[in-house]
């Protein structure tokens, strides 16, 4: 090989792997210092420059404070209309001037905002630092600066006109495109989309705010991931910001010399759309890490935050928030909101785990309130609602239309519509501050209960109550599949979710209390839990409330309806009122817990037992049944029930419009089981009759069914929770694929894990052999037979072909002749 | 020259037409043992980006899935569809599995040019077309079809043109052939052309430093390694241009692997971080233990006895200071060397448990496509002094014995195999019946993907969203297609029918049935 090419070849070899290297450890820089942030500031000095010499100043040089305590702004113009004046204010202009900020008066750039301006409106290309040293790298030839930091301006801010407009607004209609990582939009994402989001020419964000009045007041601000992703990455493209109301957007205020440089910590106390739109810097990294509306939430407006781009000219589809809004219930207009409606939407061909899709759209809601007076951004009541809803209605922009529930029709589409899952939330004893509603128990809380939800599970998954923290009060239900609605209990005087399955209240950190609805719309068992043991519990059974006490037993009878009143979730104004009036007039007049208060306030007992206890207490169609244990030495009064000559021991009281009290007899229990269909490898099942012949009920016991194949190891068919009452008859169907054919024993047991298992017996069954297998059924299913035929003949030629070649070509023995001879090399 | 060797010389010049006559009568029992009705994971997917083709008439089309890595095979389909009027699954499932006949012909002249004989080369492609993976990738209707043709191609051009001492224009044309080929294989599959750039690469590197150390094994042969040099940074400059400027797709297998070393194990050894080869064989694929082994014994015998030959050639040339016959044999020597390497590094850069699906389905055939030149070249040369019509006598009748067991293997004969590619129209019609009446569900339908691949095969996509499962059924399927081939596996591997013993029978034609499970709570309704 020529010297020349080996001598090539290594030093392409040698520059590739140098600047892999050197790219590999280029160090990033940290700051150098904690520089205060947006300080108002003050102008020392101005300097006029005459940079190419023609007698017209090119350069004004701004010193003061206005970060620091020593910072200096270089106002470079190289149109050569410069002002020959001692007047900042004559000095700083935006139609064609470059700004370059030190910070600190370090002889380095901390931002540079070349501003520009023509017949296409206003443009400002601004640069921060790209590669982590703290600064801007530029250079300057006469009066014009050529930044050398990057090739592509990391911001693009455009305007149609002026940045200020004559009412001393910052201008309305504002793009703003970001190319490269900027801090907040960055954060966003994960590193494989981080990645990608680079400073290399084509914008990475775009972000919009919209005034059609063109008069500084943006009535909506959209914003865009511009680079293309996989539709598999769950990640947000798009959003949309919406004021609603007559609320005036303020004056920039605090701004660094350009009106975009505004006082961002002043912006974030108030809420978006209540500020101009912003460039916030940190001077010290001297780096842009927020571009545009600051401050949140709104008192009156929305945001939608979708993982779908908005593509102009369609009617879009959004995911995820769609929408997130606010509204002002109280209409006090106090920069607080009293309503905030979140609906988290997933939509039917969303990705619910590569690769398949959701099916079917559904909606997570946050439907959070403030109903108690406060000046702080808190909330009283939320409901979790979650359902199946295709979300249909339109919103129309200038130029693109997205699906969302209109903002004036969405406390009225979530009050009115059904839902499948529902929880109530109510703060007890404490503010709860959120700029987004209480977070607390949402309806689909787990996993589990999304695929449940969606059908992809049979197994309702259990509500996290442990989860509730102290200070809330909790009710839920995974089938309402109605409209959501609350009712005022006349029992305890709180305010609960119609048709909740069950609630829970951790007072304190010893007391708990319960609450089951007993199958049915309202709360009718209370029971107050004491480090995890049963101290008291209080049922509503038709007119009767049953208080069981530590060995006292009372019944009084009552005719107090079983809510006080059912309402909505307030949508609007009157209706907060008219909630706020009713919670005033029923609140509770019994510390929380004290479940004998509670009673007492249905007057005098119509039995009252001492010695007492009472279990197993449930409704009955047309009453209440539950078991009493009348210890030794019991006393009653009263007549409700006739207990002359009973003794100590457990009966039966039974509520049906008449009162009984019998003998209690322990569970006696007998089993059947059915063959159905059983076949090797096929799905049948076990018809399980059971029998209780005794009057206690048996509840939450465990069923266990084993079957043991003909040769090898038992296996469990099912372990299912079941319920036999007394003198009835439960039956199940236990689904079974048996693995085997011939005779099984089937063994079935009640809580075979506890000290007290119950064996039901052993069956035998017989499970048949699935059809044949063989040759003759592969070809019967698989082709025809003169196919069979004709396939199995050009089988055997090929055979013979291929044999035949070899006979004729293959080995040669030592003496036969090679007609290859000529062939090799010609 | 006398007549008898000019006798020789025509009947050794049609003996190209035994491989390709055995080729033939493969793909039509393939064809015919099914009636056609067959149907495969990629062939299936390459249907449909016919169909994309097809409809939007653009290399990138703007519907419909698009393959990542090459349009070489969509172009030629359409142009065939576009001449015979013929419907893209016919063209996959009747006329493909023929066609895979041509392989033969550039397999041929490769081998004689690589053995130095037309016996060699006859014997060598019979041997290539009984190897069951090869035989396999061939017989289906995929891209790799017209690649694995190609790639013959490119080799046999770059072999001849070591040999030629004619004039420019000649030795020019063999070139610029070679490079046509070479970019036609790149536009069917640029990460197998990738992979075989590298082979060819680790030969010529191989073979610059052994004739280094041993000055003995230089062939004469015109600028063998320059050639072999700039034939793959030429390539790999094609591979290039085809990925970042003619298709650009391309990039998108490269861009989701997030590792570098994933790029690369998919660049240079064309494996795969995902076992997703229908090929693949899995638990009880086959209805016997020792199945598997008998049915791919052409494997290993080509394996073995090729590895022989190759260790004897080496130890003549490099222990006993030989010289090689002819530059085919040195080159031929050198490529199977690469393509051992190349299989050697793929397992080792496997940690994912896919390298059996890759192997199979990628590295293997290319293995196979030299290892069957090394044993052809072996046997012309043998002249045993011993009982040498019982072994001709042998040797014929294996070689006729693992010619049905290598079919048997690349067919997925039900008789032997429990991964089927065999479907019947009944079943079809029950998916398609089940996909017309359901909308936004899981249909199951069946332990493989036998009838979702037929399916897509023959229309492509569901018209009312739902979506086709097969093997364990998802989280949430609540509809299941069951047919009398759906029994007869759950019996023949004991897997039992994953519905429910109430299900609802709403379709049943007698062979087949679709089954909806009851619901159980509120929102399964």
């Amino acid at each position: 090989m020529q010297p020349l090419v080996v001598a090539v070849r290594a030093l392409i070899l040698v520059l590739a792997v140098a600047f892999s290297v050197s790219w590999a450890v280029t160090p990033v820089q940290a700051a150098d210092s904690n520089l205060p942030d947006n300080a108002h500031y003050h102008i020392r000095s101005v300097q006029l420059r005459d940079l190419d010499g023609d007698g017209r100043p090119d350069e004004a040089i701004l010193k003061g404070a206005f970060i620091t305590q020593n910072d200096e702004l270089d106002i470079y113009d190289s149109h050569n209309d410069l002002p020959q004046s001692d007047d900042w204010r004559d000095l700083v202009h935006f139609d064609h001037a470059t700004m370059v900020f030190d910070v600190g008066a370090t002889g380095s750039a901390k931002l540079i905002v070349q501003l520009s301006s023509g017949q296409g409106g206003y443009v400002a290309n601004v640069y921060d630092d790209r590669n982590g040293d703290g600064h801007v790298s530029y250079v300057r030839s006469g009066a014009s600066i050529r930044v050398t930091e990057t090739l592509h301006p990391p911001l693009i801010v455009k305007s149609p006109g002026p940045w200020l407009l004559r009412n001393g607004k910052l201008q309305g209609n504002l793009s703003f495109l970001v190319d490269g990582p900027i801090v907040s939009q960055y954060s966003l994402y994960p590193d494989a989309v981080k990645a990608l989001l680079t400073n290399d020419g084509n914008p990475d964000f775009y972000y919009r705010v919209v005034d059609p009045s063109d008069t500084g007041n943006p009535t909506y601000a959209i914003w865009q991931l511009m680079h293309s992703l996989p539709d598999t990455y769950a990640v947000l493209r798009s959003g949309v910001l919406g004021r609603e109301g007559t609320k005036q957007m303020s004056k920039p205020e605090g701004y660094l010399f350009w009106p975009l440089l505004g006082h961002s910590k002043r912006y974030d106390e108030g809420d978006y759309f209540d500020t101009p739109p912003t460039i916030e810097v940190d001077w010290a990294k001297a780096q842009i890490t927020r571009v545009g509306l600051l401050g949140y939430p709104i008192e009156r407006g929305y945001h939608i935050n979708s993982m779908r781009p908005i593509v102009n000219g369609t009617t879009n589809e959004a995911n995820f928030e769609n929408p997130m809004a606010y509204y002002d219930l109280a209409d006090n207009h106090d920069g607080r909101p009293e309503l905030h409606i979140r609906v988290q939407n997933t939509l039917a061909d969303d990705y619910c785990g590569y690769p398949e899709t959701c099916r079917r759209p559904f909606e997570d809601i946050r439907y959070s309130w403030k109903q108690y007076a406060s000046n702080a951004l808190t909330w009283d009541f939320k409901l979790g609602l979650a359902g199946r809803h295709d979300i249909t209605g339109v919103v129309s922009f200038p130029g693109f239309s997205i699906k969302t529930v209109p903002y004036a029709e969405l406390p009225t589409w979530v009050a009115q519509n059904s839902w499948d899952f529902a929880s109530f939330v109510a703060t007890e004893g404490h503010s709860y501050n959120s700029s987004e509603g209480i977070y607390e128990w949402p309806a689909l809380g787990t996993p589990e209960a999304g695929s449940y939800l969606r059908g992809l599970s049979t197994a309702p998954s259990v509500f996290p109550e442990s989860k509730l923290p102290m200070g809330f009060r909790g009710e839920y239900t995974l089938d309402l599949r109605d409209k959501p609605r609350l009712y005022l209990s006349p029992i305890d005087h709180n305010l609960h979710l119609l048709k909740a399955q069950a609630g829970v209240w951790p007072i304190d950190a010893h007391d708990t209390l319960c609450y089951d609805s007993l199958g049915t719309a309202f709360i009718s068992k209370w029971s107050l839990l004491e480090d995890g043991f049963e101290r008291a519990v209080l049922y509503r059974g038709g007119p009767y409330i049953v208080y069981q006490g530590e060995g006292d037993v009372e019944i009084r009878q009552t005719s107090v309806p079983a809510a006080v009143s059912i309402v909505g979730p307030p949508t609007n104004h009157q209706e907060w009122l008219d909630l706020g009036n009713l919670l005033a007039r029923n609140k509770p007049q019994f510390a929380p817990g004290d479940l004998a208060a509670m009673a007492r306030q249905f007057g005098q007992p119509v039995l009252a037992i001492r010695g007492a206890n009472i279990s197993g207490f449930r409704l009955t169609g047309s009453g209440f049944r539950f078991l009493l244990d009348l210890w030794p030495g019991f006393q009653e009064q009263g007549a409700l029930v006739d207990m002359k000559g009973l003794t100590s021991g457990q009966y039966i009281v039974t509520y049906d419009g008449r009162w009984s009290i019998q003998p209690a007899t322990p569970p006696s229990l007998s089993t059947t089981v059915v063959p159905q269909d059983l076949v090797q490898f096929r799905p049948g099942a076990l018809d399980l009759t059971l029998r209780n012949d005794g009057s206690e009920d048996i509840s939450g016991a465990q069923l266990v069914t084993t079957a043991t194949p003909p040769e090898g190891q038992p296996e469990q068919l099912a372990s299912v929770s079941v319920e036999v009452h007394g003198r009835d008859v439960t039956k199940l169907a236990i689904p079974w694929t048996p693995g085997a054919s011939g005779a099984w024993t089937v063994t079935a047991e009640l809580d075979p894990d506890t000290a007290a298992p119950i064996k039901l017996g052993h069956f035998d069954v017989n499970v048949a052999p699935p059809g044949p297998a063989g040759l003759n059924t592969v070809r019967a299913i698989t082709t025809s037979s003169w196919l069979t035929l004709l396939a199995g003949l050009v089988l055997a030629a090929f055979a013979t072909v291929g044999g035949t070649a070899f006979w004729q070509l293959g080995v040669r023995s030592s003496t036969s002749r090679n007609t290859d001879e000529d062939s090799s090399e010609r | 020259m006398s007549a008898e060797v000019k006798q020789g010389q025509r009947e050794d010049g049609r003996l190209w037409a035994v491989p390709v006559i055995f080729m033939t009568a493969v793909g039509l029992y393939f064809v015919a043992r099914y009636e056609g009705w067959w149907a495969e994971g990629d062939s299936a997917v390459f249907t449909m980006y016919i169909r994309a083709f097809l409809r939007d008439g653009s290399l990138i089309p703007t519907r419909g899935e698009i393959y990542p890595n090459g349009y070489g095979y969509q172009a030629i389909s359409l142009f065939v569809v576009s001449l015979t009027g013929l419907d893209p699954a016919a063209l996959q499932q009747l006329v493909y599995p023929v066609l895979a006949a041509l392989v033969a012909l550039p397999a041929w002249v490769l081998y004689r040019e690589l053995t130095g004989s037309a016996r060699g080369a006859t014997i060598a492609a019979l041997l290539l077309v009984i190897q069951p993976e090869f035989l396999f990738v061939m017989l289906r209707s995929s891209h790799e079809k017209f690649t694995r043709t190609l790639m013959f191609l490119c080799l046999y051009l770059l072999a001849r043109s070591f040999r030629t001492r004619g004039g420019l224009g000649f030795v020019g044309a063999l070139i610029g052939l070679f490079y046509l080929s070479a970019f036609a294989m790149v536009a069917d599959n640029n990460l197998l052309a990738h992979s075989f750039i590298f082979a060819v690469a680790v030969a010529m590197a191989a073979g610059w430093s052994l004739e280094r150390l041993f000055p003995h094994l230089r062939t004469g042969a015109v600028q063998l390694h320059q050639r072999l040099f700039h034939a793959s940074l030429v390539c790999l400059g094609l591979v290039w241009i085809s990925m970042f400027y003619v298709y650009l797709p391309s990039q998108t297998d490269l861009g989701v692997i997030q590792s570098i070393g994933g790029r690369v194990n998919a660049l240079v050894l064309d494996v795969s971080d995902e076992a997703t080869n229908s090929y693949a064989p899995v638990a009880g694929a086959w209805v016997g233990r020792y199945t598997y082994f008998v049915l791919t014994a052409a494997n290993w015998v080509v394996l073995l006895s090729s590895l022989a030959i190759w260790l004897r050639w080496g130890w003549d040339w490099l222990r006993n200071r030989k010289s090689p016959t002819t530059t085919g044999r040195w080159v031929l020597w050198l490529l199977y060397a690469a393509f051992a390497l190349q299989g050697a590094l793929s397992v080792v850069a496997d940690t994912s448990g896919a390298i059996a699906a890759n192997f199979q389905a990628r590295v293997f055939p290319s293995f196979s496509m030299i290892s069957v030149a090394m044993v052809g070249a072996g046997l012309t040369d043998w002249r045993p002094v011993w009982r040498g019509k019982a072994l001709r006598l042998g040797l014929s009748a294996l070689a006729a014995v693992l010619a049905v067991l290598s079919t048997l293997k690349a067919t997925d004969e039900p008789g032997v195999s429990n991964w089927w590619m065999f479907y019947r129209p009944y079943e079809l019609s029950a998916v398609e019946w089940a996909d017309a009446h359901l909308h936004d569900s899981n249909i199951w339908t069946g332990f493989t993907g036998r009838l979702t691949v037929a399916f897509t095969t023959a229309g492509g996509v569901s018209a009312n969203g739902n979506f086709l499962t097969a093997f364990a059924p998802k989280l949430g399927t609540g509809d299941f297609v069951v047919t009398d081939a759906t029994r007869l596996r759950s019996t023949r591997t004991g897997q039992p029918l994953p519905i429910d013993f109430d299900s609802f029978v709403v379709f049943d034609d007698g062979d087949a049935q679709l089954y909806h499970l009851r619901p159980r709570t509120p929102f399964q309704r």
